[in-house]
C-alpha cells in the first residue's frame, strides 16, 4: 500500500507522462493510466485542477459529436516536472538497490 | 438513473459553490459519462459507474478548504433565510444568538486540542534534547576527572553511556508519537468538514 502523499505525487507525474505522448482527454487519460495506475474520475479531476493550478498543463475544448470534450496539453514547465522527477527517481532507485542488496545477502 | 438526473443530483449537492467551479465540475461528469457510452456502455450503467452523485457531491465539497466551507454555509443559510418560509426565517434569526456561539466554541475547542497535541509532541522532543544535552555533560565530565579521579570518571561514562541510549529511545518514541499525532489531527479537521459538508446537505436536500 503506497504512503497517500507519494502516491499523489505519483499520480502528477502519471498523467503528465500520458500527455507528453499527446494531448488526451478525461475519459483516455484513465484508459491509458490503467495498465500502470488504477484511478477513478474523482481523483483524476483534482490532478488536473492542481497540474493546471501549477502551470503544467492547459487545456481546451473540441467539439465531439455535438458536444465539447475538453483536451489537456503538457507545458514546458510539466515536461520540466517529469525530468525532475526521472532524476531524483534514479537516486531513490540507488538506495533500493542498496537496500535489496542487503536484505538479499541476509537470505 | 439517466445522465440528467445524475447531473441535476449533482448540481443540487453542490450548489455552494460558484458557478464557474460548478459548471466546470458538472460537464467533467458529462464529459466522462458520455465518453464510456459512447465505448459501449448504456447510460445507465455509465451513471452508475461514477457512483451515488449525492455522496460525490459531499466529496467534492470536502475537498475545499475549511473557511471556504465555513463561508459558503453562511451564505447558503441567508439565502435560505430570504427564500425559506417565515418560520424557518424566525427561527435562523431567533436562534442565532444561540448557534454562533456554539459554533465558535466548538471551533475553539478543536483548535485548543490541536494546541496541547502539538504541545505534547514538543515536550517529547525537548525531552529527548534533554537527555541529548545530558550525555553529553556527563561525557565532558568524565573526561575533565579522568586523570583527577578515575573511578568518577568511569561513573561519568556509565551515565553518559545511559543516557544516549535513553536518548535514542525516547527519539524513536516521540517520532512515533509525533507521526501519531499529526495523523490524529489531520483526520479531526476532515471530520469536523465532513460535518458541515455531509449531515446539513441532506437537510437541504429535502428542503429544495
Amino acid at each position: 500500500m503506497l504512503d497517500a502523499q507519494l502516491k499523489r505525487g505519483l499520480l502528477d507525474v502519471c498523467v503528465l507522462a500520458v500527455l507528453r505522448r499527446g494531448d488526451s482527454y478525461g475519459y483516455q487519460i484513465i484508459k491509458d493510466l490503467s495498465g500502470c495506475i488504477a484511478i477513478s474520475e474523482s481523483t483524476l479531476y483534482p490532478i488536473l485542477k492542481r497540474l493546471e493550478a501549477s502551470k503544467t498543463l492547459t487545456d481546451y475544448s473540441v467539439e465531439h459529436n455535438g458536444r465539447l470534450r475538453r483536451f489537456y496539453r503538457i507545458t514546458d514547465a510539466g515536461r520540466k516536472q517529469l525530468s525532475d522527477f526521472l532524476e531524483s527517481w534514479s537516486e531513490m532507485n540507488a538506495v533500493y538497490e542498496f537496500v535489496k542488496e542487503s536484505c538479499e545477502n541476509d537470505a | 438513473m439517466t445522465l440528467n438526473d445524475f447531473l441535476r443530483e449533482l448540481e443540487n449537492g453542490i450548489m455552494q459553490l460558484d458557478e464557474s467551479e460548478r459548471n466546470s465540475r458538472l460537464g467533467y461528469y458529462a464529459e466522462m459519462i458520455q465518453d464510456r457510452v459512447e465505448d459501449g456502455m448504456n447510460e445507465a450503467e455509465a451513471v452508475a459507474s461514477m457512483g451515488d452523485p449525492a455522496e460525490l457531491a459531499r466529496t467534492i465539497l470536502a475537498e475545499q478548504p475549511l473557511p471556504t466551507l465555513v463561508k459558503q454555509r453562511i451564505q447558503k443559510e441567508k439565502k435560505k433565510q430570504r427564500s425559506g418560509s417565515a418560520v424557518t426565517t424566525v427561527l435562523a434569526i431567533v436562534g442565532f444568538p444561540f448557534w454562533f456561539p456554539l459554533l465558535l466554541a466548538f471551533a475553539a475547542i478543536i483548535l485548543a486540542v490541536d494546541i496541547v497535541l502539538i504541545a505534547l509532541v514538543i515536550v517529547l522532543f525537548a525531552v529527548v534534547l534533554a537527555l541529548a544535552v545530558s550525555a553529553m555533560a556527563a561525557l565532558v565530565a568524565g573526561v575533565y576527572m579522568i586523570f583527577k579521579d578515575p573511578p568518577l570518571a568511569i561513573a561519568g561514562f556509565g551515565a553518559a553511556l545511559i543516557l544516549a541510549g535513553l536518548t535514542v529511545l525516547v527519539f524513536i518514541g516521540a517520532k512515533a508519537a509525533a507521526k501519531g499525532i499529526f495523523k490524529l489531527i489531520g483526520l479531526m479537521w476532515r471530520g469536523v468538514k465532513r460535518l458541515i459538508v455531509g449531515k446539513k446537505d441532506k437537510n437541504n436536500e429535502k428542503v429544495s
